[in-house]
């Protein structure tokens, strides 16, 4: 009865979820080239939905998973990535009150993280991931590149309509910490922190999916 | 075969032609439904209907070659009459039929695949069709059509006895199936076309006391809970397992007979469903239902603050008391061989209850209320940068909004519902407020709640002022309509649709179309009811009521039109963001690429023809200040779909024009109408008036038929943005001349067998 009633209650804003949510990349780079990397989702800005929809069965012919299901994909995804070579250490963080998660670990060396991003994407995407790695770092050149394989415009026109609307107000920041500091970077949307040993780069959704802005960068170290 | 059913056909006299089709149907039928078309065309003209849009495009896409159909008439039923299904089963075999009156025997028969048409049987003024276990008879104004499908229970039962009457070695069951049922179906339907019962459907008492006055749709079930019986027993056969024992012909969930009717009133449409309940169930029902909503809960209602509700007027104690005798009357009935453990189950239930206190505890009344959509102030976590890009954790807040809701609940135990409130308090679940408690925040609900206990009513909300008025008494009760509502019946379901609209901001929609549709909603929608009544009696009554605006005429007017709106806002949308003109660009297999406002060449099986567009001015045309000639005008009209400059525009409406009369012209008729081979053109002129639709439609040509075709397809053509001129809308007069060339056909050799 209770779902009954909440679903008939909550029916009227729901149709209209506008996501509100944060992604947040963080690298820190060692000199010798391993490091740390850690992505967090939170959605506690539109937690108040996210609590509605959790009481659904679906949701814009999505099935609404429950949070045991939930639970298990985050641990199956960090299971997979402990696997792979180059990486260690690998937390996760599931905060159901404020739908906040994260994951972490610690890599040997850039070539790790693209590979577990080649793990977690088809074959195809795979072959173009090794011609467009996401991370590379060249120690001899101290340049540390951000890249991506895919065209996301293209992707994105592949999502209907309402889908569309989550990422409405979506953002994506990345914090790329190093030892070495920072000399310059060619993505004019980042800023270098005071320190010279951080760089900052928080975008709208819609920008990176517009292509006015991008994730993209190419950052050099001094020597 | 064929010569079977003519020998049977000539042995079966005619009796009568009966006038009346309900007269047909045999009193036995299990299920009547009857379609009263002559109601409909009261509410609504056939030509109203032909003149929909989606009913234009439903004629185009049964239309065949040689068919046009213009009109629902086209299809030769008689549409001012009544039509039946209905329904009938034996232990041997279920018959599904469907009687309707004809006014044009040949248009119907137009509609028939060429290939059928050869199976047609005709004799004795009746024509036959017949496959596998599906019969269709009809004559000049009547038409029957019978399905039978064979009970699998019995012919497995009977196995042995059937396949003796093998006609052959290699025939097996499923062959002597099909034959017997082929049989079996035919026998049936020529009794029903050819004779009128003695006990017709119009005998039976059952049927004849659910119609409904005026309905549009009236159906009728003998008795619900046989058939639902009997289905599954026949889905338990078929998988080979008798499922749950069941025992056929004895009625589960007390249901009897159903009625139903669909209203079309001036002001909503309405559909009511009456069920019979069976004497065993009626004293359960009674005593569950017993029990009304009252002042201490309506004294609460502001129909003014209630965009939605949902009453419920039960008794718990009754139906904790009446539980056990239910559930051994539906399993009892359902597995008979547990009788023993569900008597026994059913009496510890008792002992172990006490009904009395319980339904003391939760009366059974219950009364939720959506209260509209308000502001919340939310809290949520998100991030802080120092300098150097740490990142810390902070909490701030957002405003969002969230739907108000108020749920009452009869409880005459106010002192157990204290004690309850003592404990939660306690364990600091729950805090009071003055003269109110509010549950601590939980993560399973997304909002706060608040509660009070006043006379036999707990208070549940999640709008502290809603509570605070509450407990304050400072609530003016505002009953209107819905006093009585709620009273008369058990449950009542409301929601005013416009008012919910009304409170959901703009700013929350997105896309173009969602908003257009909501626009649409919120003009259109107005109140939706759902009631279920008491019992009366033996009868419990469900009714669905949609409110219809009366500004539109009567609700299946409303309705049309409503679906009419929706198809075009949903077009219009569709054809703003796709582009049919790069289609043609990219060069579809046969056609030629084409530049500037010259031929579009199609490739016909028969002829090959070409449209071009000449910028002539109208002969006809008087007004030349309204009505402005396509060479001259400032901004033509523009065709769904066509995007760019003004030129571009033009352009593209131009050639859109042009490719709908290839597509749609029905190029063939050219050579079936024994004009001189050669080179032919036909003209029409047409107008896209102010509005953009096609208007005053003429053609010329070598032949009636052609000129009429190009009339049909010039019609086809659908609404555009109207031309203008000096920023003025005007009318827009065209002049097309679509070329065709009619070829020598070759004489087909007659078959002389």
């Amino acid at each position: 009865m209770p779902k009954i009633l909440v679903k008939f209650l909550l029916i009227i804003p729901l149709f209209l979820f506008a996501g509100c949510f944060e992604i947040i990349e963080e690298v820190t780079l060692n000199k010798d080239g391993s490091g740390k990397v850690s992505l967090t989702i939170n959605l506690s800005k539109s937690k108040a939905k996210l609590n509605s929809i959790m009481l659904l069965d679906s949701v814009n012919d999505y099935k609404v998973p429950a949070k045991s299901e939930i639970e298990k994909h985050f641990t199956d995804v960090a299971n997979t990535i402990k696997n792979i070579k180059g990486i260690s250490n690998v937390k996760n963080t599931i905060n159901f009150k404020e739908y906040i998660f994260n994951i972490s670990c610690d890599f040997a060396s850039v070539e790790a993280l693209n590979a577990v991003i080649s793990n977690f994407s088809t074959k195809e995407d795979a072959k173009k991931i090794s011609i467009n790695k996401h991370f590379i770092y060249d120690k001899t050149k101290n340049l540390f590149t951000r890249s991506y394989h895919y065209d996301l415009a293209k992707e994105f026109n592949k999502t209907n309509m309402a889908d569309r609307k989550i990422f409405k107000t979506a953002t994506y920041t990345t914090i790329y910490r190093f030892e070495k500091s920072i000399i310059s970077a060619n993505n004019k949307a980042a800023k270098i922190a005071g320190n010279k040993k951080a760089i900052m780069l928080r975008l709208n959704a819609q920008d990176i999916i517009s292509n006015k802005n991008t994730i993209k960068n190419k950052i050099q170290l001094q020597k | 075969m064929k010569k079977i059913i003519l020998l049977v056909l000539l042995c079966i006299p005619i009796i009568g032609i009966s006038q009346s089709l309900e007269s047909k149907i045999p009193s036995n039928a299990q299920a009547v439904v009857a379609i009263n078309g002559d109601r409909m065309l009261e509410l609504f003209s056939i030509e109203q209907f032909n003149n929909l849009s989606f009913s234009k495009e439903i004629f185009k896409e049964i239309a065949k070659n040689d068919v046009s159909i213009t009109s629902v008439e086209d299809f030769g039923f008689n549409l001012n009459s009544k039509a039946y299904a209905f329904y009938e089963m034996t232990d041997s075999i279920n018959y599904f039929n469907a009687l309707v009156k004809l006014s044009d025997k040949k248009a119907f028969e137009k509609l028939i695949p060429e290939y059928k048409k050869q199976n047609i049987v005709r004799a004795n003024g009746l024509n036959i069709l017949s496959e596998y276990s599906t019969i269709i008879i009809w004559n000049d104004n009547m038409l029957l059509t019978c399905h039978g499908e064979n009970a699998y229970q019995y012919f497995e039962t009977n196995k042995e006895r059937f396949l003796l009457q093998a006609d052959s070695a290699d025939q097996d069951i499923y062959d002597i199936k099909e034959r017997l049922g082929k049989t079996w179906v035919e026998n049936y339907a020529y009794r029903i076309f050819n004779n009128n019962p003695t006990k017709s459907i119009l005998q039976n008492k059952s049927y004849l006391a659910g119609k409904g006055k005026n309905a549009a749709y009236y159906f009728w079930i003998n008795n619900y809970g046989a058939l639902m019986t009997q289905y599954m027993s026949a889905i338990s056969a078929v998988f080979s397992q008798n499922l749950l024992g069941m025992q056929p012909n004895k009625s589960i969930y007390g249901i009897e007979a159903v009625w139903g009717n669909l209203y079309f009133d001036n002001d909503a449409v309405r559909v009511t469903t009456d069920m019979e309940i069976s004497k065993d169930w009626i004293k359960s029902y009674k005593k569950m239902y017993k029990s009304k909503i009252g002042s201490e809960f309506l004294n609460y209602f502001d129909q003014n603050n209630a965009l939605a509700y949902w009453s419920i007027s039960a008794n718990t104690q009754a139906i904790l008391e009446e539980y056990p005798s239910i559930i051994s009357k539906l399993y009892g009935g359902m597995l008979p061989q547990y009788q023993e453990e569900t008597t026994l189950a059913t009496d510890l239930f008792s002992i172990l209850l006490d009904e009395e206190a319980i339904g003391n505890v939760l009366t059974g009344n219950m009364l939720f209320v959506f209260n509209g959509v308000s502001e919340k102030t939310v809290a949520y976590t998100t991030y802080e940068y120092d300098d150097d890009y740490n990142r810390t954790e902070v909490i701030k807040t957002k405003s969002e909004p969230l739907p108000d809701f108020t749920i009452m609940i009869g409880s005459e135990n106010k002192k157990l519902l204290n004690k309850f409130i003592r404990l939660a308090a306690k364990y600091e679940l729950v805090n009071q407020k003055v003269n109110y408690y509010k549950i601590k925040e939980n993560n399973d609900l997304p909002f706060g709640l608040f509660f009070v206990i006043k006379e036999d009513v707990v208070f549940l909300t999640n709008s502290e002022k809603q509570i605070s008025d509450i407990a304050n008494n400072k609530i003016t009760a505002n009953t209107g309509k819905h006093k009585s509502l709620i009273r008369k019946n058990a449950s009542v379901f409301y929601a005013n649709g416009k008012s919910i609209l009304g409170e959901v901001p703009e700013t929350l929609l997105t896309g173009g179309i969602e908003r257009e549709y909501f626009n649409y909603a919120k003009e259109h929608l107005s109140e939706i009811t759902l009631t279920t009544s008491r019992l009366k009696r033996n009868k419990m009554q469900v009714e669905f009521k949609i409110n219809t605006p009366q500004q539109k005429g009567n609700s299946l007017n409303f309705l049309m039109h409503f679906f009419e709106d929706l198809i075009a806002i949903d077009k219009n949308h569709n054809n703003r963001y796709v582009a049919p003109v790069e289609e043609l660009k990219e060069g579809n297999k046969s056609e030629k690429v084409y530049d500037n406002a010259e031929a579009v060449v199609g490739e016909a099986k028969n002829a090959v023809y070409e449209v071009d567009i000449e910028e002539e001015v109208v002969e006809e045309s008087e007004d030349m200040l309204e009505d402005i000639p396509f060479s001259v005008i400032e901004v033509a009209p523009v065709y769904p779909g066509c995007k760019g400059s003004n030129a571009e525009l033009k352009n593209c409406s131009l050639k859109s024009i042009q490719k709908h009369i290839a597509e749609n012209f029905n190029t063939g008729l050219a050579n079936k109408l024994g004009l001189v081979p050669g080179k032919i053109k036909v003209y029409v002129v047409f107008k896209i008036d102010k509005k953009g639709n096609v208007v005053d439609v003429r053609a010329r040509g070598p032949h009636k038929r052609l000129e009429e075709e190009g009339i049909r397809v010039v019609k086809l053509l659908p609404q555009m943005l109207p031309g203008k001129q000096r920023g003025k809308s005007v009318d827009v007069s065209y002049a097309l001349p679509i070329s065709l060339v009619v070829e020598e056909v070759v004489e087909e050799k007659n078959d002389d067998n």
